[in-house]
């Protein structure tokens, strides 16, 4: 089993993309809780998408491919910001519009200027492109993301909890909404190489719908969104390796089966709870049917009508 | 919260308190304000010929309007007539074109958060799976006083426990929010307002959505926080309710149509001139019944084809009440 899980880190490039997968994975995991609590799920499809037209026209023009990416993010993400704040337009709305169009013009410059981009890579990530420079990334937006996390911790669950008394009482929520678009923007970015421009929007998504299934704390889902995360890039990296298929496809991949199991273990065991309380009920009934007579009263010391059981499982619900 | 016989009695309380630091009565007909000259200090709320609205949509305009430190005020009005486009002036989020608006000595400007100010959102517009304990909520009130760190000290949450049991919530911040009443979340979130140590309490539509007992719920502890000095406006659609508990009500219409004491201000004429639709007043124990004008097509013979008239048809048709004018 260790020979199994020591063998990939025989190769270089496993370790840079398992130490870039271990902190995208984090990040995407935490992102994911304000992303899902927002109901901004599309806010990773869409950025991920204007990464296209960003690193597209950046290459057009001879740019490393981070240029590209983080300026049409950036431009996305404030666009986005400024879109949404309109009345009549929700960020739904801001992030089709924008990203859309900054992809387009992606596809439309990838047809025209003859480049060399892996397009494979960039849409489903490739662990075995995982260099250096993917490393300072990932990290440098770790440690922004950590500090803004540890800062504006309590502004931040305020805002997006209830922005507008959050406002009132003082949180300057345009500007915590501005900079959450760009971290999720810098993080969507640091992303592309491992999990690819498609996948991404899912890595925002699943650890948040998984932990809000168990936990009860905000603090709780985080947590564990945060660890969800990480263990999905773990797992679909060594997935990646022995399989032999885009990392960006099995990260996705774990988490979703994890998101399975989750569900249906938290369905099965609400539905025994529910047959346990409505049986429980139909016992008090049937004792109470022994004592109360036939007018059907219970044996209250108030001599009150006593609902039924269908009745009081109803309320249950 | 102390328990009390009655739960309305503090709104007694308040009344008194209030109804001293305020002019009587005075109808107004779109002509300046004749509001009552309040000394600086005491006054909580100015608005001078304030015209506000939102991008090139005027929703008020010529509002004055001045409320005294420790009153209880009731803003009520149509859908559309103003009455939020108020509480978010007084709160920096609405623009303002014309005027002057003071909260607690302060300008206020547009996109600044006032100081000393709580506010208490429709609870419609929350999201009651958002994972949060009550005293979570609550902490969160006071959260740019907070260090800039992701957790509350113990002195905070000792402070946010106090005010939950100040707010009859003992026992209940360890639980989740979307467990609670809607009595108890309207409470929670006055909580939330007083862990600010705000002076001055907005509420937007507190009675909106709730059944009867929660209504009194939150009535009482508005009361008990009014007779401890705290002011407070709120906008209501719910004319019964502010006309028997509310000190001073303010009617509006994309302006003040009204302003004085419920039993002063609740005239067929007033109320045609804010809701454009006739109504009545009935007045039943000493307390103030808004009720439909008669010509609406309600008669007992289509009421019957559709109901048939049972004993409290019958009863509410044979109130006591003496009809107005």
């Amino acid at each position: 089993m260790s020979a199994w899980l020591l063998e990939p880190f025989q190769y270089a490039f496993f370790g840079r993309a398992m130490i870039a997968g271990v902190l995208i994975g984090a990040m995407c995991g935490a992102l994911s809780v304000f992303v899902v609590l927002r109901r901004m799920s599309y806010i990773g499809h869409g950025l991920a998408h204007s990464v296209v037209g960003g690193v597209a026209v950046g290459v057009a023009f001879g740019l490393d491919l981070y240029v590209g990416a983080v300026a049409a993010t950036v431009v996305s993400a404030v666009l986005i910001d400024r879109v949404g704040r309109r009345r009549g337009l929700h960020a739904d709305a801001a992030i089709g519009i924008v990203t859309t169009a900054i992809f387009a013009i992606g596809v439309g410059t990838l047809s025209v200027v003859p480049t060399r981009i892996n397009v494979e890579a960039l849409l489903f990530g490739n662990i075995l492109g995982v260099d250096r420079t993917d490393l300072w990334v990932a990290g440098g937006v770790g440690v922004a993301f950590l500090g803004l996390l540890v800062t504006l911790y309590k502004r931040l669950v305020f805002t997006t909890f209830d922005p507008e008394v959050a406002g009132v009482h003082g949180v300057r929520t345009e500007l915590i909404e501005l900079l959450f678009s760009l971290i999720t923007a810098a993080v969507v970015v640091a992303s592309v190489r491992v999990l690819g421009v498609l996948l991404i929007a899912a890595a925002v998504v699943i650890p948040a719908a998984i932990a809000r299934l168990v936990t009860r704390s905000f603090g709780a889902t985080l947590w564990l969104a945060t660890g969800i995360g990480t263990v999905s890039s773990i797992v679909g990296l060594y997935g990646s390796f022995y399989v032999d298929v885009p990392s960006g496809p099995t990260i996705v991949l774990t988490g979703a089966a994890l998101f399975v199991v989750v569900f249906g273990v938290t369905a099965v065991t609400a539905n025994a709870g529910r047959r346990r309380v409505t049986r429980e009920h139909a016992g008090d009934d049937g004792d109470r049917g022994g004592r109360g007579g036939r007018d059907g009263r219970g044996a209250g010391s108030d001599g009150g009508p006593v609902p039924s059981s269908a009745n009081r499982t109803a309320a249950h619900r | 919260m102390s328990a009390s016989p009655d739960p309305l009695t503090p709104l007694a309380v308040a009344s008194q308190v209030a109804v001293s630091s305020a002019d009587p009565a005075h109808e107004r007909s779109g002509g300046p304000a004749t509001a009552p000259m309040l000394r600086e200090a005491d006054v909580a709320v100015m608005l001078e010929d304030v015209a506000a609205g939102y991008g090139a949509t005027t929703v008020l305009s010529a509002l004055s309007l001045e409320v005294a430190r420790g009153e209880l005020l009731g803003v009520v009005g149509p859908s559309g007539a103003g009455k939020t486009t108020l509480l978010r002036l007084l709160t920096g989020r609405a623009d303002r074109y014309h005027g002057r608006i003071e909260v607690l000595g302060r300008a206020i400007r547009s996109g600044r958060a006032p100081v000393g100010v709580g506010y208490v959102p429709q609870l419609e517009g929350i999201d009651w799976d958002f994972p949060l304990t009550v005293e979570q909520v609550v902490l969160l009130g006071d959260a740019t006083s907070s260090r800039a760190v992701p957790w509350f000290s113990r002195r905070e949450r000792a402070r946010a426990r106090e005010v939950l049991d100040q707010l009859g919530l003992s026992g209940l911040h360890r639980r989740r929010i979307r467990e609670l009443s809607g009595g108890q979340r309207q409470r929670m979130f006055l909580a939330r307002a007083l862990h600010r140590r705000c002076e001055l309490l907005l509420l937007d539509e507190p009675t909106s959505g709730v059944d009867l007992a929660t209504r009194r719920e939150v009535l009482a502890a508005l009361g008990e926080l009014n007779a401890r000095g705290l002011t407070i406006v709120l906008t209501t659609h719910d004319l019964n309710f502010v006309a028997s508990h509310l000190p001073r009500i303010v009617c509006m219409n994309g302006g003040i149509t009204a302003d004085g004491d419920p039993n002063e201000v609740l005239t067929p004429t007033s109320l045609e001139r804010t809701y454009g639709a006739p109504m009545r007043i009935l007045h039943d124990r000493g307390r103030t019944v808004v009720v439909d004008a008669d010509d609406l097509d309600l008669s007992p013979r289509s009421v019957r084809s559709i109901h048939p008239v049972g004993p409290h048809a019958v009863e509410a048709s044979g109130a006591d009440g003496e009809l107005w004018p």
